[in-house]
């Protein structure tokens, strides 16, 4: 049972391994405040276009329409993602806090609509349980929007850049 | 650098991994967790179908409790032997054989005219048990071997994530084919049951192809080799000999102890999922054939995710604070889980749940509120507790023996409801009642285990003393109280069907039925 066994890699996998590696240094730096900004009102601009579009009836002409919607919305979704995770890093903080910004919203928009919170005036109470409960994520966005970066390394330069710091 | 970064900095050292390996193990999660999650529509799907199929073929709650029963009793011992046989065949390849098997089941029952009769159906679906049972063994043994021990506990609650979303796929896709709907040329009508054990078959299948071509067993195959440290065995491979993983796993006291916790898990996690559409018709007065009410379908796509969020929090406290050691979470979740559904019992008890709109809120919140503590103890105990004793090696077994009491506990917890239910015609504060004893008696195991690890052998002997006296009072005082009832029961069905057979006489063109269930 302690016998060191030499376990053989597939092409496939070795291909998945290059683009894991790929997909993770794309990660791994830092973007100030007013590059983060333009980026995400790009986002905006497009996510603000799919909804048009969708509300218009535009994607339905033709199911290739529909296809192509999705596709820029995923990468819309996934650059949100890694703009968000880096602009962490430029703070200093973990871009693991993408979580603690995306879940809460998400859940107040799922909740919103499962329980038509926003058809019922009667419910206007739980617009303010949701805001509270939005209220460490809210905080979290305004300092991505707001917030100056780390003057210097802060330990999310990226591993290429410690390696590089080692060796001088 | 300021003295923190710095720290930090120092930090992310010591934890790095090889370049890639976060990426390439959040892909391997992804598929391992996404075909477990398509395990469960074809296995979640058949609460949907109860109400159709007890409209169909007039089987009662009892019947349906009892299905599920048997479904439970075949998981259970499916678990023990595919955790066995996972062991030496590997992980990936168990997942892949309980994939193509449960979707030929699946199929099975969406297309046989002859599963009217309650044996053919009980036999295959016991079948279809048996073969999901290959799906948790697999999935725990591959994952033990991508993660460290202060690393399983959240990804064991993101895992409850992958299973949950299962859930909610089929709770959200069942009343979609419930009302009916029109692809193409093919068209299904409103209340066609069948149709929920022949669509969810076409998405496992397209899920374990990727599968097949993405998953590795372990790092080392993925181009990984010595990323993850395991404490049991760190030699390369993932494979061992059955007698060799038969004999570790059964001789570990720590198995038996989070063994029995589960097997509450269990009692009490089916019971909320299994009979709650039950409950909603039965208690809350709602539609669950053709035209579920919004308030039904938004209960059991928040249950899920609630779930999933105490499931990670868990994972993370046991991982962060408690250095990988599950059983004081679990410990603390059973007993808080008792105090809920013991409330939820008494405010049943007083007519508080019904159908009006406060007893609604209110018999959705414990719904929800059960849930979260139920899946909690289900992430630590049953997927985390068994990584850490068995490795990569052994999880498999570990996870089915663990497992496999869960499902044990399920298949009694469902045959005492069932019939307590059932005699009592319809008091759900027995279903309440019976998960708050499990929950309990979860929190005694721990608590004993708790005590055994500290050293304090002679408390923690004393602690499974007293829930064998649990076990002693609980035959004595329900046995008598269960038969009682089911005399006063069978009085009324004499009573009902004697008033039948009078309006019958009486006029004998306006035929009655009665219905053996009340």
């Amino acid at each position: 049972m302690t016998t060191d066994l030499v376990v053989a890699v597939s092409p496939l996998q070795q291909k998945l391994k290059r683009f894991c590696i790929w997909i993770e240094t794309k990660f791994e730096c830092r973007i100030a405040r007013a590059t983060f900004a333009a980026r995400m009102a790009l986002v905006a601009v497009a996510f603000g276009a799919l909804h048009a579009a969708r509300a218009r009836g535009y994607l339905d002409v033709h199911w290739l329409l529909g296809l192509a919607a999705w596709l820029v919305f995923g990468w819309a979704a996934f650059w949100t993602l890694l703009q968000i995770v880096r602009r962490f890093h430029d703070l200093g903080r973990t871009g693991g806090l993408f979580w603690a910004v995306a879940i809460p919203f998400w859940a107040s928009w799922r909740i919103v609509e499962l329980f038509h919170v926003g058809d019922k005036p009667e419910r206007g109470w739980a617009w303010i349980v949701l805001v509270l409960f939005c209220a460490w994520s809210i905080g979290l966005t305004l300092q991505l929007f707001l917030r100056r970066g780390t003057d210097g390394p802060n330990g999310y330069d990226g591993r290429e850049f410690y390696k590089n710091m080692e060796i001088r | 650098m300021t003295i923190a970064p710095q720290a930090k900095s120092e930090w992310k050292d010591a934890h790095v991994h090889p370049p890639g390996f976060r990426a390439r193990r959040g892909l391997n999660w992804f598929t391992v967790g996404l075909l477990y999650s398509m395990y469960y529509m074809c296995r979640y799907n058949f609460r949907f179908a109860g109400p159709g199929m007890r409209a169909e073929f007039g089987w009662d709650a009892q019947q349906i409790a009892d299905l599920a029963g048997w479904f439970s009793l075949a998981y259970g011992t499916g678990q023990l032997i595919n955790g066995l046989f996972c062991d030496r065949i590997g992980g990936r390849a168990t997942m892949l054989i309980g994939a193509i098997g449960t979707i030929i089941l699946n199929l099975i029952i969406g297309f046989s005219p002859s599963i009217s009769t309650f044996s053919a159906f009980a036999m295959l679906w016991m079948v279809n048990g048996y073969l999901q049972a290959a799906g948790a063994p697999g999935m725990v043994k591959t994952n033990a071997a991508w993660f460290n021990r202060d690393e399983r506990g959240v990804f064991a609650g993101i895992f409850g994530f992958m299973i949950q979303s299962g859930q909610t796929m089929i709770s959200l896709l069942a009343p979609f084919i419930l009302n009916g709907f029109t692809f193409l040329a093919f068209v299904a009508g409103p209340g066609e049951w069948r149709m929920l054990f022949t669509l969810p078959p076409i998405g496992v299948g397209l899920v374990a192809v990727c599968f097949y071509f993405i998953s590795s067993p372990s790092p080392d195959e993925a181009g990984y080799p010595k990323a993850i440290h395991d404490d049991v065995d760190n030699s390369a491979g993932t494979t061992v000999r059955v007698l060799d993983s038969f004999k570790f796993i059964f001789l570990n006291p720590l198995v038996w102890f989070y063994a029995v916790a589960y097997a509450c898990t269990g009692a009490v996690r089916h019971a909320s999922d299994q009979l709650a559409p039950l409950y909603f018709e039965d208690v809350l007065g709602f539609n669950m054939k053709t035209n579920m009410p919004e308030i039904a379908v938004g209960t059991l796509a928040l249950i899920p995710m609630v779930a999933v969020a105490g499931s990670v929090f868990s994972g993370w406290v046991s991982d962060r604070f408690f250095h990988g050691n599950r059983y004081p979470v679990a410990m603390v979740l059973y007993y808080v889980e008792s105090v809920v559904i013991a409330t939820a019992a008494t405010v049943m008890s007083l007519h508080l749940i019904g159908p009006t709109a406060g007893g609604i809120l209110l018999g959705c919140l414990f719904l929800v509120l059960i849930a979260i503590t139920a899946n909690s103890t289900h992430s630590v105990v049953g997927a985390a507790a068994p990584m850490d004793i068995g490795g990569k090696k052994m999880a498999g077994f570990a996870a089915g023996v663990i497992d496999s009491f869960q499902y044990y506990g399920a298949a009694i917890g469902l045959f005492i409801t069932g019939r307590m239910l059932s005699v009592s015609e319809g008091n759900y504060a027995y279903w309440f009642g019976i998960m708050t004893c499990f929950a309990f008696f979860g929190g005694c195991a721990m608590l004993s285990l708790l005590l055994r690890q500290k050293g304090r052998q002679a408390a923690s002997r004393g602690v499974l003393a007293f829930m064998v006296l649990l076990i002693v009072a609980a035959i004595g005082l329900g046995i008598p109280k269960y038969r009682q009832q089911k005399a006063i029961h069978e009085i009324h069905v004499a009573a009902e069907e004697a008033a039948a057979a009078a309006e019958e006489a009486a006029n004998p063109t306006a035929a009655t039925v009665v219905n053996p269930a009340k």
